[in-house]
C-alpha cells in the first residue's frame, strides 16, 4: 500500500513541475494577427516582407470583427523566414501568421522564381493550405494599402475578389497548397492571378483593387501575363470556369450579350508519326441570353443557331489565343505532358526531355459546342 | 452496546424499572398501568408521539374482548427480552407488559406524521407519472407494487446500523435478476458495521465497489417508475426507511444520461433528448478546457473573423485565459451553491447580483472577457441537463482538471486527460459489471438503447450487461 | 489483476487495428510515396499480404501452444538457456519498441503543433498516461482500446469522405509504369508497419477463444489494410505522388484541406485526438507486453512497483535515442529489418522448430 502511495506522490510531483513550468502558450493579448502578406524583392537579392495587421479596438460593446482598421509592418532579410522573424523587432507582440488569407508576390520577385519562398512559407507551418496567392506588377505592398469601400482589411477584399472569378472567368482562386503541389509534382505549370491597383472610374481619388488576368509560370518563374481573352480561354479549356460573359455583334455598334452558365471541356491527346502530339479540345458550353442592344431582333430557332455559331467562333478564338500564348512561352498550364504520361507512359519517356520544344510544336484542334439554352424571357 | 439479553421478569415494577433504565430514563416513555382483567394489571408502554392513539385504543379494546384474537394481527406479538421491548418501542410499537407473565405483547401502532406523496423535486418531468417516493418504507414498497402488480416482485427486509436499526427493503424480480448479484448485495449489506444509517448515501458508501472513487457506482432515484424500469432490466433496488431516495444497482456510466421521461415521448424525441444530454455532458466537461487550449495554443482553428472578435474582447483583460476561466467557473459554482441554499425570498437578489455583477460589470471592468462569460454560462447550464446523479458534480470537478491540463499542453493535454479518464472509468466495476459498458465491452445492440432510445416494439431483449437470467422481454407475434 | 484475464474478440481486433494503423497512417503515405510515388497503394497491398502471413504465424503458434506467450514458447522450444536468452531479447525488443513509439508520439506534436513546448513534457505526459493504463492491467487497456477503435476509425473515415470532391483519380495513372518489382524496394518498411501487431503474441492467450477468433484477427488486419490503403490513396489523389513524399505528415495537410462553410478549417485538432488515442493504445500494448515479459522472466513478486521505473526509463530512452525526426525516419527507413526480424523472422523460425518438434513427437508416438 505504501508503495502505491509513493507512486501517487511521484505522479503528483511530476504534475506540480509541469504546472509551474507553463511554457509555449500564447495569450491573445500577446499576439498580432497577420491578415495578408506582400512579398517584394529587397535590396541585395533579399526579400522584403510586408504584413498587414489588424488593430484591435477596445471599449466598444460590440466587437468589430473584420471591420477593424489595419497597420503595416515591413522588414527585409535574406530569406522570407529571416524577414518574418526580424519583423518581430518592430512589433510589440508576436506575429500570428496562421490567419493569413492572401499572399501577394511582386512580379519582379516572381520572375526570379517563387519556389524558395513557397517552400519557406510551408516551413513556417502556420500558414493555411487555403491561403490565396496573388501576383502584382510593381510593389506588392501597395496593394495592401488600398482600402476598399466596405472593408478596411485588404485580405478580405482579396478573398472576395477571388470569388468573383466564378462569374467573370477573369481570375481564379489559387491556393498555397495548389501552387506547392504543382511545383513539386510538375504535372502542369502554375498560374497565379494578378491583382492591380486601379482608380475608380467615377471617383478618381478612390483607389480599388482589381483582379483581372493570370500570370503564367514556367516552373517557379513568372513568364508572362495572360490578358482577359487568354485567361478565359485557359479557364475554359481547363474546365475551371463556371460563369462568364460572351458577346455577339448584331450590328455595327451594338452587341447581344450572353451569360455562360455551364462549361465542360474534354481534352484528348494523340500522336502523329513524328510523335508530335495532337490535342483535341472539345468545349461544351451552355449560355443564356441576357442583353439585346439592337433593335428588331427576333428570337427564333434560326437566329439562335446563328448566334451559337458566332459564339463558338468566339470561344475557339479565346482558346486559340491562349494556346498561342502558351506555345510562345512554352508553359503547359493544361498539363498536356502529364496527360501523355498517364495515357502513353512509354512514348512519354522519349518525349520527356525536350517536352518544351515538343509542346510548342504540338497541334491543337479546338471545337466548341456552345448551346443557347434559355433566352431569359422577361417575366 | 453489549448483546446480552435480559429476560423479562414476572415482576411488573421490576420490569418497569429495568426498562426505564435501558431506555436511558427518557422522558417521553409513557407507561400506563391498567387492570384489564380481574387480578391482572397490564402496563401499556409507548413513546409519546410515535404512536397512533386511536389504533392503540382499538387494539386494547380488542384485547379486552378476546385475548387470543390480538396476536393474529401481529407478526412478532410476544416479546421476551428487555432489548426486544426497547427496540420495539424505539421503532414506534406499543408494548403490553403483564404483571404475571414473563413476556410482553408488541403492537404495531406506528403513527408518525410524514410527508404525503408529492412530485419528486429532483427529478421533475413534463410527461410521465408524477408521484415520488416518501420517507415511509412501507408506502414506498406499496407504490412500486401499485405500478408493477406482479407476484414475481420479491421484497426482502434487512436491517442495518447497530444503533439506528434502519429497516431497508431489497427489491428484485424473481426469474430476471441474477441471483449472484442479489447474493452479493445481501452479503455486502450484512457486512455493514456502521452504527447508524441516516439515508441511502450511507448504504451507498458502505457497499460500493470502490470506496475511493469520485464516480457514483450506484444510482439514486425518487421515482417509482424508474425503479420498476431498473428492476425489469435485471437490476436490484434498495429502499431505505426514512429517505425517499432509492438505490439502484448495478449502475453503469452511460445510464447517468438517461431519464425515465425518455420513454414518455416518442422514440425520436427520446433519442434526441438523450443525445443532447450526452452532448451537453461533454460540453460541460470540455468546453472551458477547449476554450483555453484554443485561445492559448491553437489559434489557427478559429475562423479569422471570430478570432479577431475574441482578440479585441480579450484585449483589456490582463489575466491569462486559464486564470480567467477558473475565476468564472468558481464564481458560477458559488452562485449555484448559493442558489440551492438560500431561502426563496432572496433568490431574486442573488440572481440580480450574479447576472449584473458577474456578467456585465466584470466584463466592463476588464476582469473577464465576454467570451469567457459565455463559455462559463454555457458550461454551467449544460451540466444541469443531466439527471441529478453525482455524475453532475463529478463533471464539474473534472472540468477544472481538464482546464488545467489544457493550459499546460493544449489539445494534447485535454486528450491525455480524456484517455486517463477513460482508463479510470474502464477500470471501475459496479457489482461486477464493467462501468463503461456497454460501450467498452462493446455491444452494439445494447448501445442502441443507451446512447439513443430504441422503439419499445424493438426492445425485446433485456440488457445482458446485468447478467439477467431471462434475456427476452417479449416475443413479437408476427 | 491476477484473476483470470480475458479479453473479447472485438477487443483483440481493436488492439490489432489501432496499434497498426493509428500512428502509421499519419506518416506512412509520405514514406510509401518516397519509394513508389503514385503507385504507393501497391506497396500497401504487398505489405498487407505480408501482414496477413505474419498474423498467421502468430495464430499458428498459438494454436500449437494455446496457453503460452511467445516468451514461454521460446523457453519451451529452445531450453531454459538459449530460449531464455531469446525471450530476453524479445523483452528488450518490446521495451525498445515502446520507447520508439513514445518518441514518435512526442515528435509529432513538436512538428505539427508547437515547437516551443519542450519535448520532455510530451514524453512525460505520454508515459504517465500509459503507465496508468498498464497499472490497471490488460483488461482495462482492451476496453479503452474499443472506444479508441471506434473514435479513430470514424475520424479517419470522416476525413477521407469529407475530401471526396477534391480527389483527382487521374493522379493515380499510369498504373505501375515501372513494373511490379521496382516499387517493392519499400516492402521491408511496409512489412514492418503491418507487423506492428507483434504484441499479440503476448496477449493472444488471454483472448476468449471462439470459432471466430481467427476471423476477427483477420478482419483486424483487413481493416488496417483498408484504412492504410485509403490514407495512401487519398494523399496520392489529392496531392500527387511527388508532393506527398515531401510532407512529413501528409495526413495533416490532408485534413487542412477540409473546409466547411467557407471559413471553418484547420481541423488539425481531430488528428491530435487520433494521434493521442492510437499512440496511447500502441505504447500501452508494448509497455504491457514488456512489463508482463519482464515480470515473467525475472519472476518478480510485486511486478506493479516496476511500472514507474519502467516509465521513467522509457522517457529517458526516448529522449536520447535519436536527436531528431530526420534520424528517426532514416532509422525506420534503413533499419526496418530490425523490426521485421523480431516481428516475422524469429517467430517464423520458432514456428518451424515447433512444427518439427511436434512432428517428431507424433512420429515417436506412432512408433511407441
Amino acid at each position: 500500500m505504501s508503495w502505491l502511495k509513493k507512486q501517487q506522490l511521484v505522479t503528483l510531483l511530476c504534475l506540480c513541475v509541469a504546472i509551474t513550468g507553463c511554457k509555449g502558450s500564447m495569450e491573445l493579448n500577446e499576439l498580432h494577427i497577420v491578415h495578408s502578406v506582400a512579398i517584394d524583392l529587397g535590396k541585395d537579392g533579399g526579400v522584403r516582407v510586408t504584413a498587414e495587421i489588424a488593430k484591435l479596438s477596445t471599449g466598444g460593446q460590440q466587437p468589430k470583427g473584420m471591420q477593424e482598421s489595419t497597420f503595416y509592418l515591413t522588414s527585409e532579410g535574406s530569406s522570407l523566414f529571416e524577414a518574418a522573424r526580424l519583423m518581430r523587432t518592430k512589433s510589440d507582440r508576436t506575429l500570428l501568421w496562421g490567419h493569413t488569407t492572401a499572399i501577394i508576390f511582386s512580379t519582379d520577385l516572381a520572375r526570379g522564381g517563387i519556389g524558395k519562398q513557397i517552400d519557406d512559407i510551408r516551413r513556417l507551418r502556420q500558414f493555411r493550405n487555403s491561403t490565396l496567392m496573388y501576383a502584382m506588377e510593381g510593389k506588392a505592398y501597395e496593394a495592401l494599402k488600398v482600402s476598399m469601400p466596405n472593408l478596411s482589411i485588404s485580405s478580405q477584399a482579396l478573398r472576395g475578389l477571388s470569388e468573383g472569378g466564378e462569374s467573370t472567368a477573369l481570375t481564379e482562386q489559387t491556393t498555397l497548397i495548389e501552387v506547392y503541389q504543382e511545383l513539386i509534382n510538375g504535372y502542369k505549370d502554375i498560374s497565379i492571378p494578378s491583382v492591380e491597383v486601379v482608380k475608380d472610374q467615377v471617383d478618381k481619388k478612390l483607389k480599388l483593387l482589381q483582379t483581372k488576368g493570370l500570370y503564367a509560370f514556367k516552373g517557379d518563374r513568372l513568364v508572362g501575363l495572360m490578358h482577359s481573352p487568354e485567361t478565359k480561354g485557359y479557364l475554359r479549356a481547363a474546365a475551371q470556369m463556371s460563369g462568364s460573359i460572351e458577346a455577339v455583334a448584331c450590328d455595327a455598334k451594338h452587341k447581344i450579350t450572353f451569360e455562360n452558365i455551364n462549361n465542360r471541356s474534354e481534352l484528348d491527346v494523340a500522336f502523329n508519326k513524328k510523335l508530335t502530339p495532337i490535342v483535341n479540345i472539345e468545349i461544351y458550353a451552355d449560355l443564356d441570353l441576357v442583353s439585346v442592344q439592337c433593335d428588331d431582333v427576333k428570337v427564333d430557332p434560326g437566329t439562335i443557331v446563328n448566334w451559337e455559331k458566332e459564339i463558338n467562333n468566339g470561344i475557339t478564338e479565346d482558346i486559340d489565343r491562349y494556346i498561342r500564348f502558351s506555345q510562345k512561352h512554352k508553359v503547359d498550364l493544361l498539363g498536356i505532358g502529364e496527360m501523355i504520361h498517364r495515357k502513353h507512359p512509354k512514348q512519354w519517356r522519349k518525349m520527356k526531355k525536350n517536352w518544351d520544344d515538343i509542346y510548342s510544336g504540338a497541334k491543337f484542334n479546338v471545337k466548341a459546342h456552345g448551346r443557347i439554352d434559355h433566352t431569359n424571357f422577361t417575366l | 452496546m453489549d448483546d446480552t439479553k435480559t429476560m423479562l421478569t414476572c415482576n411488573e415494577a421490576e420490569n418497569k424499572r429495568l426498562l426505564r433504565e435501558l431506555m436511558q430514563n427518557t422522558d417521553d416513555l409513557v407507561m400506563v398501568s391498567s387492570a384489564i382483567d380481574l387480578g391482572q394489571s397490564v402496563t401499556v408502554c409507548y413513546l409519546a408521539g410515535m404512536i397512533d392513539g386511536r389504533q392503540l385504543d382499538q387494539m386494547l379494546l380488542l384485547y379486552k374482548e378476546d385475548k387470543d384474537r390480538l396476536p393474529a394481527f401481529q407478526i412478532d406479538a410476544n416479546v421476551h427480552t428487555f432489548e426486544e421491548v426497547a427496540n420495539g418501542l424505539a421503532s414506534g410499537m406499543s408494548v403490553l407488559l403483564f404483571d404475571t407473565a414473563g413476556y410482553g405483547i408488541a403492537l404495531d401502532t406506528l403513527g408518525v406524521q410524514l410527508r404525503s406523496v408529492e412530485e419528486p423535486a429532483s427529478e421533475a418531468t413534463v410527461k410521465g407519472p408524477r408521484s415520488g417516493f416518501t420517507e415511509s418504507l412501507q408506502n414506498n414498497i406499496a407504490m412500486v407494487r401499485y405500478q408493477f402488480a406482479s407476484p414475481s416482485l420479491k421484497v426482502e427486509y434487512r436491517m442495518a446500523g447497530q444503533l439506528s436499526k434502519t429497516k431497508m427493503a431489497i427489491l428484485s424480480i424473481g426469474g430476471i435478476t441474477n441471483p449472484d448479484i442479489l447474493q452479493e448485495v445481501h452479503h455486502r449489506i450484512d457486512e455493514i458495521p456502521a452504527d447508524a444509517i441516516l439515508g441511502s448515501n450511507y448504504i451507498e458508501e458502505w457497499i460500493t465497489d470502490n470506496r475511493g472513487t469520485l464516480f457514483p457506482l450506484l444510482e439514486t432515484t425518487e421515482r417509482p417508475d424508474r425503479v420498476i424500469g431498473a428492476l425489469l432490466d435485471g437490476r436490484v433496488a434498495i429502499l431505505v426507511q426514512g429517505t425517499p431516495f432509492v438505490l439502484l444497482l448495478p449502475f453503469v456510466f452511460l445510464q447517468a444520461f438517461q431519464v425515465s421521461e425518455d420513454y414518455a415521448w416518442s422514440y425520436y424525441i427520446g433519442s434526441l433528448m438523450r443525445l443532447i444530454r450526452l452532448f451537453s455532458g461533454m460540453i460541460g466537461l470540455l468546453l472551458p478546457a477547449f476554450y483555453v487550449a484554443t485561445v492559448t495554443f491553437h489559434h489557427e482553428l478559429v475562423p479569422t473573423t471570430l478570432l479577431q472578435s475574441i482578440a479585441s474582447a480579450k484585449e483589456p483583460v490582463p489575466f491569462p485565459a486559464v486564470v480567467e476561466s477558473f475565476m468564472m467557473m468558481i464564481a458560477f459554482e458559488i452562485m449555484r451553491e448559493a442558489g440551492i441554499r438560500m431561502p426563496k425570498q432572496v433568490g431574486q437578489a442573488v440572481s440580480i447580483v450574479g447576472a449584473l455583477i458577474l456578467g456585465q460589470a466584470a466584463v466592463e471592468a476588464g476582469i473577464v472577457s465576454p467570451i469567457m462569460v459565455i463559455v462559463a454560462a454555457l458550461t454551467g447550464i449544460c451540466t444541469f441537463t443531466l439527471p441529478p446523479t453525482a455524475i453532475n458534480y463529478v463533471i464539474r470537478i473534472l472540468q477544472f482538471v481538464m482546464t488545467l491540463l489544457a493550459s499546460m499542453l493544449g489539445y494534447v493535454g485535454i486528450m491525455v486527460g480524456i484517455i486517463m479518464l477513460l482508463t479510470y472509468l474502464a477500470s471501475l466495476r459496479s457489482f461486477g459489471v464493467p462501468y463503461l459498458g456497454p460501450a467498452a465491452p462493446f455491444n452494439l445492440s445494447e448501445l442502441t438503447d443507451v446512447i439513443v432510445r430504441r422503439p419499445l416494439t424493438k426492445n425485446n431483449k433485456r440488457p445482458s450487461l446485468f447478467r439477467v437470467i431471462h434475456n427476452t422481454r417479449f416475443r413479437s407475434k408476427s | 489483476m491476477e484473476r483470470s484475464i480475458t479479453i473479447s474478440n472485438f477487443q483483440f481486433m481493436a488492439l490489432i487495428v489501432i496499434s497498426t494503423i493509428g500512428t502509421s497512417s499519419l506518416y506512412a503515405p509520405a514514406i510509401f510515396a518516397h519509394y513508389a510515388e503514385r503507385n504507393s497503394w501497391y506497396l500497401v497491398i504487398a505489405g498487407g499480404v505480408m501482414g496477413l502471413l505474419n498474423l498467421l504465424v502468430f495464430l499458428k503458434l498459438n494454436q500449437l501452444y494455446p496457453d503460452k506467450n511467445i516468451l514461454a514458447i521460446c523457453t519451451h522450444l529452445l531450453g531454459p538457456w538459449f530460449g531464455g536468452g531469446l525471450a530476453g531479447l524479445f523483452v528488450f525488443y518490446f521495451l525498445d519498441l515502446a520507447s520508439w513509439i513514445l518518441r514518435e508520439f512526442s515528435q509529432f506534436f513538436i512538428i505539427a503543433l508547437n515547437p516551443i513546448i519542450p519535448q520532455m513534457w510530451y514524453l512525460i505526459a505520454g508515459a504517465i498516461m500509459c503507465a496508468y493504463a498498464v497499472y490497471h492491467g490488460l483488461e482495462v487497456v482492451a476496453r479503452v482500446s474499443e472506444i479508441v477503435f471506434i473514435v479513430t476509425v470514424t475520424t479517419f473515415l470522416a476525413i477521407y469522405v469529407m475530401l471526396i470532391n477534391q480527389y483527382h483519380p487521374e493522379y493515380l495513372l499510369p498504373i505501375l509504369e515501372d513494373g511490379l518489382i521496382k516499387p517493392l524496394k519499400g516492402l521491408m518498411l511496409s512489412m514492418s508497419w503491418f507487423g506492428d501487431l507483434m504484441f499479440i503474441s503476448m496477449i493472444i492467450q488471454y483472448v476468449r477463444k471462439t470459432k471466430s477468433t481467427t476471423a476477427y484477427a483477420m478482419a483486424g488486419v483487413g481493416i488496417t489494410f483498408l484504412l492504410l490503403l485509403m490514407s495512401v490513396l487519398s494523399c496520392t489523389m489529392l496531392f500527387g505522388g511527388q508532393a506527398t513524399s515531401t510532407f512529413t505528415y501528409p495526413s495533416i495537410s490532408l485534413i487542412q484541406n477540409i473546409r466547411l462553410f467557407r471559413n471553418i478549417e484547420r481541423f488539425d485538432a481531430a488528428l491530435v485526438v487520433v494521434w493521442v488515442m492510437s499512440s496511447f493504445t500502441k505504447i500501452t500494448a508494448y509497455f504491457w507486453s514488456a512489463f508482463r515479459g519482464l515480470s515473467d522472466l525475472l519472476k518478480l513478486k510485486q511486478p506493479k512497483r516496476w511500472i514507474i521505473p519502467m516509465a521513467a526509463a522509457f522517457v529517458i530512452c526516448s529522449r536520447y535515442k535519436v536527436w531528431g525526426l530526420v534520424e528517426l525516419t532514416s532509422f525506420y527507413d534503413h533499419q526496418s529489418w530490425y523490426f521485421v526480424l523480431f516481428q516475422l523472422f524469429i517467430p517464423t523460425m520458432l514456428l518451424f522448430i515447433a512444427l518439427i518438434k511436434e512432428n517428431m513427437k507424433k512420429a515417436g508416438d506412432g512408433y511407441g
